[in-house]
Formats: C-alpha cells, structure tokens, sequence
C-alpha cells in the first residue's frame, strides 16, 4: 500500500514571494491506480509534483511518501527515493538524443523484451531511430515507456499527454490504467486535460492554494 | 537506471569532438617535434662522437706537450691495449641546418693497422695515407652522403662550406660501424703544429678502462670519456632545454585553457542528458565520473595519436623529404614525457569543470523545466 502524507504543507515561489500552497493537508493510502491533479496553467501543478518528488523543499510542514521523510534533508536519500520509491517524468520528455529509442529503453530495462507494450503504444517502428528523427508526439510515448518500465510503484507524470493527439492519448492513458492494474503502480498525474478524467480513479484540484477531491467534476 | 557505456557516447558523440581531439593532437604533436629536432640540432657534436668513445677515450694536454712520464704510466696500465697520440679536426656531412660534421683523425702510419682493426674497420678501395702527405681516407657512408669517390679532393680550400682544413686527396674508402676519416698525423704536424693528444684503447673493456684513466688523472690533462661527452654536452645544452620548457610550458597552457572552454560547452550542452541521469536517481558523483572517463578517454586517445602523427611525420621527414641528408633525429622517451603536463592539466581542468557544471541545483533546475 502506497501511503502519502501531506500535513500542514506551505509552499511559496522565490520569484514573486507568493504562496501557491498554503497550509495543505492530505492523505492518501492507495495500491495502485490513477489520481490526477488538475488546474490551468501556473495554478501549481507542476510544483505539486516536485514537491512530491522532493526536487523543491517545502517552506513548512511536512511530506511523507512510503515512510519517507522527504522534508527531513539530513536523512532524505533523494537518489534512492528516486530509483526506488516514486520518479517523476518530467513535462519535456527527455531522451538522450544520441541512443536510439531502444538503446535509451535498454538503459532502464537492461534489454528486458517489452513488445508488447511498444505494440500497445503503437512505437514498435520508430524503435531503431533516433529521439532527433521521429516526432514529439512519439519521443513523448517512448519517454512514457521509459517511465512505466522504472522500478518506482509511484508514478508522477507531469503533462503526459500534452503533445498526443486524441487517438493516440487515448491509447496512453488506457495503457497506463492496464499498467497499474497489472503492475500495482501507482501514478499521479497533473494535466489540464480533461478528457483523461473518465480513467481516473481519484481526481484533485488546485483551488484556494490547496488540493481539493472532486469525485463528481464530470 | 544505468549509465550508457563511455565508449559508444564517445563515438556517437563524435562530432562535437572533432576539434578537441584534432586540437589535442596539433599541440602534441608540436611538443614532441620542437622538443626532437630542437635537440637534435642541438647535439651535432654529441652524434660525431658518441660511437668512436664507445671504443676509445682521449686525453688532451692542457699543457701543449705530453709527458713522457705520464705516457709511460699508461702504456703500463694492464687495462690499456694501446696509446695512440693523435690530432683531430672535422669533415663536414650533408645534415639539415649545415650542422653536421663527423671526426678526422691523424694518425702516425705505424698506428693505422691497429686503430683499424680495433674498430674493425676494413678499407675497402684505396690504401691508408701515405705518411706525411694530404692523403685521407673516409668511411662509405660519408663518401655516399658527400657523393665522393677515390682521387676526390676534399676541404675548404676547394669548398667554403667544408669545416675541414685545406684540401685533402680521398686514398681509400672503408667500412665499418664508424663514421670517421683519417689522415695523415705528419701532415697535420707540420700544418698544425707538433702538440698532440692521446687516444687511448682498452685491453678488453672500456670503462673499466676509463676507471683507471680517472684513478692515473692528471691535473695537467683532460679526460674525454663517452660518458664526460654526454656530461658536458647536456651542461651546454641546459640553457637550450630551458627554452624548449617555457615553449612547452606556455603551449600547454593555452591549449588548456582553449580546451577548458570547449569541455565547458560540451558539457552545457549535454547537460538536459546529465540531468535525466540524476532524476532517474544516479548519483551526481557517479555522472561526474562518467564525464571525467570520456574527457580522460579523449585526451588519451588524443594524444596517443599526437604520437602517432609526430613518429609518421618525422618518418616522412627522414625518408622522403631530407632522404639525401644525414637526419638521424629520434622520438625518445624524454620526448613523449613532455606532453605529460599537458595530460595532466587537461585531466585536472576536466575534474574542475565537471564538478562546476554538474551542480545539484542545476540539474534539478533544468528537471523542473529551468
């Protein structure tokens, strides 16, 4: 069971000296499934992630993910946390350009036979190309590929399916409820897209500086 | 996650690398020629007489005579074959810079069996000289080197360039490991005055003969041993050694920092690539040795072809371009330990920049879309 624990959370950007979280509190025990955090753009999504992730330190209260201090730096092993407890796939889709798309999978799989899944997210036959010779919309689901292969059972994906077209986005997030069903993974995904709601299992918004459940926002 | 092998980022990264490498290679390769032919213009006496000491010594007087006590002692020595008294000048070789020269000898006619012998020299056309006359015999390869023949007439009264004296007739020709002429000691007696030195042959082996040549020395003479030439030949050329430093010295530091510059790009702009490496939870340290082995990768491989390149164009110097001449230059190891500041400050530049480019804060700025 994964356990995140947000209590009294406050968080304000250096930049302008504005809180974009203020006093956030929140529980989730969950195995497995799909939460999404929605909101337009500059509400903070992207920061709820990095402050989960640990990448950003929050200016009070206190984070816990699986039992793991992440506010706490003298016993907060970022790159531990990272490998093994929750990673996040950050909004360019990052490939190391000069591997090809196998080459950039092997690095995570260690040459693991991941067919099906490629057949599944329709990349089968960019995979011996460069991330330089094929599309954002395909360099994005190999880097989606890439995140659902990672040991982590906590996924964050910020804006997964921001350069997809509908087809296609429809094909990931359905390919990300199987992966959770089958491989108990956990993932947390801010979007502002609202046609991914439908396969959520949890949906939060941004409002009022906090995180607010809504299970009825259809 | 795992780090891609070094090897393949550095050759599917090789176009960045192109100038790096190509740069490294130009200033290696600049080291190790300066510091070859610098030396070797600088060692044309050491090469004249190096291979005729490893056969014998000399003694000069201070003095303008010998003494026939100390001449006696040595005749004495159970580790002396011979004593030979002798005077000496130079014939010029064809060598790049006009610097070449080899040594003539003059010999009294009694002591040319032996001398040759002792040095297995065989004359191979001609007869020795005729005591008392301009008659000088010359090794095979100064006669193929200088295109001259039997019946030749050689020195500087017929040639300015010639370092030898006045006009000698070639009697013969002969072979051997040494290159050397030898003339008459009369002649040069009654040109050059009557002061001779002594050459002095070992009984079997030469520096124990040189040992008691030191333990009989004389203040009233001079010792030339191979050993005392090497000496005072690296005394002379210290001054010269201490340019070819500061030229290497002020080299290595411009390339290192021209080098320095374009490690830093290269490193920015693989930077996006460092930082998806420490999101997916490798260590900074460990990134930072993945970039320190591809940079100590390119400069060793950099410089290994600098080596390369220095031994193809000193080859091509030799064989092709100055073939006629006698150009006998070398790469030795003195050389190739030159270009090891240059390793050694590229590295330590490399470990500087890797660490100051690879910041923590950086590469979770560019995570977070910075």
């Amino acid at each position: 069971m994964n356990k995140i624990l947000l209590e009294s959370l406050s968080y304000k950007r250096e930049v302008n000296d504005k809180y974009i979280f203020e006093n956030l509190n929140l529980e989730l025990k969950k195995e497995k499934g799909i939460i999404l955090v929605l909101g337009p753009s500059g509400v903070g999504k992207s920061t709820f992630l990095h402050l989960l992730n640990g990448l950003l330190k929050a200016d009070k209260g206190h984070i816990e993910i699986n039992g793991i201090d992440l506010t706490n730096l003298d016993s907060f092993d970022s790159k531990k946390f990272w490998s093994e407890t929750c990673n996040l796939m950050y909004q360019n889709f990052p490939l190391i350009n000069w591997l090809n798309c196998k080459e950039n999978l092997d690095l995570i799989t260690g040459k693991k036979n991941i067919d099906e899944m490629l057949e599944k997210l329709n990349v089968k036959d960019i995979y011996n190309k460069y991330p330089n010779d094929i599309s954002f919309g395909q360099r994005q689901r190999i880097a989606l590929v890439q995140c659902f292969l990672m040991k982590p059972k906590i996924k964050l994906l910020d804006e997964p399916t921001s350069a997809l077209g509908h087809d296609d986005k429809l094909k990931v997030i359905k390919l990300i409820k199987d992966i959770t069903e089958e491989f108990n993974d956990l993932f947390i995904i801010a979007t502002h897209d609202r046609d991914l709601i439908q396969f959520a299992d949890e949906v939060y918004k941004i409002e009022n500086k906090k995180l607010v459940l809504k299970n009825n926002i259809n | 996650m795992q780090l891609p092998s070094v090897l393949l980022s550095l050759f599917r990264n090789r176009k960045h690398l192109y100038f790096l490498i190509g740069l490294i290679v130009l200033v290696t390769v600049s080291i190790i020629l300066v510091s070859v032919l610098t030396i070797y213009i600088s060692q044309s006496e050491l090469r004249a007489w190096e291979t005729p000491l490893s056969y014998f010594s000399i003694i000069e007087p201070n003095l303008n005579f010998v003494d026939n006590d100390y001449k006696n002692k040595l005749v004495e020595d159970s580790k002396i074959k011979k004593v030979i008294e002798f005077k000496d000048s130079i014939i010029s070789v064809p060598g790049i810079l006009n610097t070449e020269y080899r040594p003539v000898l003059a010999l009294e006619n009694k002591d040319f069996e032996v001398f040759m012998n002792e040095l297995n020299l065989k004359l191979i056309s001609g007869e020795i000289p005729q005591s008392d006359t301009r008659d000088i015999i010359i090794s095979e390869n100064i006669a193929k080197k200088k295109g001259l023949k039997l019946s030749d007439y050689v020195g500087n009264a017929i040639d300015d360039e010639e370092f030898l004296w006045g006009r000698f007739r070639i009697s013969g020709i002969f072979e051997g490991e040494l290159d050397i002429a030898l003339a008459s000691l009369k002649y040069f007696e009654r040109r050059l005055g009557r002061e001779s030195s002594l050459l002095v042959l070992p009984e079997n082996n030469l520096s124990s003969m040189n040992n008691s040549l030191f333990n009989l020395k004389n203040n009233n003479y001079n010792i030339e041993t191979k050993e005392t030439l090497i000496k005072n030949n690296n005394k002379k050329n210290k001054d010269l050694l201490d340019l070819i430093y500061i030229l290497i010295a002020i080299l290595t530091v411009s390339l290192t920092i021209i080098v320095g510059l374009y490690i830093s790009l290269y490193l920015k702009t693989r930077l996006r690539e460092f930082a998806l490496y420490y999101s997916r939870g490798i260590s900074r340290f460990n990134i930072v040795k993945f970039v320190l082995k591809e940079l100590l990768l390119i400069t060793l491989i950099s410089q290994l072809l600098g080596v390369l390149v220095s031994y193809s164009i000193l080859f091509i110097l030799k064989e092709m371009i100055f073939s006629d001449l006698i150009f006998l230059a070398q790469i030795s190891m003195f050389d190739i330990l030159l270009i090891l500041p240059l390793f050694i400050s590229i590295i330590l530049v490399s470990f500087i920049l890797a660490f100051k480019n690879l910041k923590i804060k950086k590469l979770e700025n560019i995570i977070m879309g910075g």
